[in-house]
């Protein structure tokens, strides 16, 4: 049960982020001509991809171990 | 005195790499050992082999040249290296175990094992070779810009370019003989130096920059702008260049051995782990301080040189501690790519039949040379073609993606057959290939799309009807269920 939570949550950090990087309204919509807008949307979901790395090896059952 | 900084340093980074090469040698015949090291690295070697792979000294001059010269677009960088750290935990798993399972050695080796089909593992291999050897040629040109930078004056640009690869080909003596033990550990130490370094150097940049009336405020509105409705490029052309990225990035034959040299798939893992805040880092720091530069008169002149243009305002010990910099990134990847074309030439075309441990080496060994030299020679004959072959490798990236629906379906998904894949690949490179001719950099009629999009789609089409529509078949059923269980 835990491992099937686990799955889900990790396909939808991966459909999320590659909605963030990829769909274009947001990045079309995020640098038009403010640097700031713009630096935010490239930081910025930059900075929600490590920390989605963060979750993912919280969810890892095998931890550190290599 | 000058030179004389700048040429030791370079003299002392070779001393330094050379020595850690020499201390941790372990001479094999071994095909496993030359090949993937004995799949034997912890999380932190395969997070520099990684990094000093992906990330080559062309960062520090094209990549970060267009960010000065065309604003936040050149951070899509950022975006596809870090969409590639994540596939990479996905991937991790899978493509671990089928490698250990199968004593597995290259990516070509995977596909061919996955399918069941010489034929996929051949045509995987070609596109893979074909694909690498322009970055290859491009990275020896890089070594010119830094040896040129770094004599001060004292040897002409087209000269340095000789003593660039005059020295990288007495470096390659240790890839040849050492493989992939030799490359993992010496990235290490590259790794550290250039993108430690390089991080640390681009922060006091910044710094500079903005304390000297470059800051953000000085930037044109046209630099926080992305190609959209109306443009040139057309709306879609960036989600097409990180799109093709983030997908090509495990195509890169030099890129997926990284999965095979761990010691574990939780090592593959928690490598993308640290990986992906190094990588931000650096990156970020990297390119921001490139598109600050923008700004500047003589960046805006030459933005290609916006690396070494910022370190010269330091004096020559900085100059030369940045030119280390591109040299590290530069050395690890044409150590990669070179070790990628021979084992993948070797293992997987000439002796795609099988052969003795020792003669795959042998070959391995033969082709790296022969690869080598061949780079080298073109190198030397397009001195000062440097954008005509900058378009060249941004083309095959547009080949090398078409590997992606086989690679990805052949992992994700049981369907797919050796008459899918290979049949796939064939039109999407066909596909890809004129259209490359056709538009270079994108296609406006259908609003910005790559070349290498376009034929993506029509490989995973005609990869997903073939695999439909293709009859079952009892005894592949269950070697493609054996391979998942």
């Amino acid at each position: 049960m835990q491992q099937k939570k686990s799955k889900t949550i990790a396909t939808g950090i991966l459909i999320a982020n590659l909605l963030i990087m990829l769909f274009p309204p947001i990045h079309l919509g995020m640098a038009k001509g403010s640097m700031p807008m713009a630096l935010t949307f490239f930081l910025g979901s930059g900075l929600i991809l490590v920390l989605s790395m963060v979750v993912l090896r919280s969810l890892d059952a095998s931890g550190t171990e290599e | 005195m000058d030179f004389l900084i700048g040429y030791g340093m370079i003299l002392a980074f070779f001393v330094l790499v050379i020595y850690v090469m020499e201390r941790t040698h372990k001479a094999s015949d071994d095909f496993s050992e030359f090949a993937v090291a004995g799949r034997s690295f912890g999380s932190w070697y395969q997070t520099m082999a990684f990094l000093n792979t992906w990330l080559p000294g062309t960062i520090f001059i094209a990549f970060a040249g267009w960010t000065a010269a065309a604003g936040v677009i050149g951070y899509y960088v950022l975006s596809y290296s870090l969409l590639a750290v994540l596939f990479m935990y996905y991937l991790a798993d899978r493509v671990f175990d089928w490698g250990k399972r199968h004593n597995l050695k290259t990516q070509s080796d995977f596909v061919g094992k996955r399918y069941n089909s010489d034929l996929v593992r051949v045509i995987a291999a070609i596109i893979g070779v074909v694909s690498i050897f322009p970055w290859l040629v491009l990275g020896f040109q890089s070594l010119g810009l830094v040896f040129s930078f770094l004599s001060f004056g004292r040897i002409s640009p087209e000269v340095a370019v000789f003593v660039g690869i005059a020295v990288l080909a007495i470096r390659q003596i240790w890839t040849v003989r050492m493989g992939m033990r030799g490359i993992v550990i010496s990235d290490m130490v590259q790794g550290i130096i250039a993108y430690g370094l390089g991080g640390l150097l681009s922060v006091a940049f910044i710094v500079m920059l903005i304390n000297s009336d470059h800051g953000f405020d000085k930037l044109s509105e046209n630099f926080a702008m992305l190609p959209s409705f109306g443009s040139d490029l057309g709306p879609f052309y960036y989600f097409s260049i990180v799109l093709t990225g983030a997908l090509g990035s495990w195509c890169w034959p030099d890129i997926f051995v990284r999965l095979f040299t761990a010691k574990s798939a939780q090592t593959v893992k928690n490598s993308a782990f640290k990986a992906a805040p190094l990588m931000f880092l650096f990156l970020a720091v990297m390119l921001t301080a490139a598109m600050l530069a923008g700004s500047m008169t003589d960046v805006a002149a030459a933005p290609d040189q916006v690396w070494f243009l910022l370190a010269s305002h330091g004096g020559p010990v900085v100059l030369s501690l940045a030119g280390i910099c591109v040299l590290a990134a530069t050395v690890g990847n044409i150590n990669a790519l070179t070790q990628a074309i021979g084992v993948h030439a070797a293992q997987d075309i000439f002796h795609v039949k099988g052969g003795s441990d020792h003669a795959i080496t042998r070959t391995a060994r033969i082709i790296i040379a022969v690869t080598t030299v061949l780079a080298i020679i073109g190198a030397v004959l397009t001195v000062s073609m440097t954008a005509g072959l900058l378009t060249l490798a941004l083309a095959a990236y547009q080949g090398i993606v078409q590997l992606a629906p086989s690679l990805y379906l052949g992992i994700l998904w049981r369907r797919p057959n050796a008459a899918a894949a290979a049949l796939g690949m064939i039109v999407g490179i066909v596909v890809a290939v004129t259209l490359q001719f056709l538009y270079p950099v994108s296609i406006p009629a259908l609003g910005g799309l790559t070349s290498g999009v376009v034929g993506l789609i029509c490989n995973t089409v005609v990869l997903v009807v073939v695999s439909m529509l293709s009859p079952s078949r009892k005894d592949e059923d269950e070697r493609v269920s054996a391979l998942f269980a």
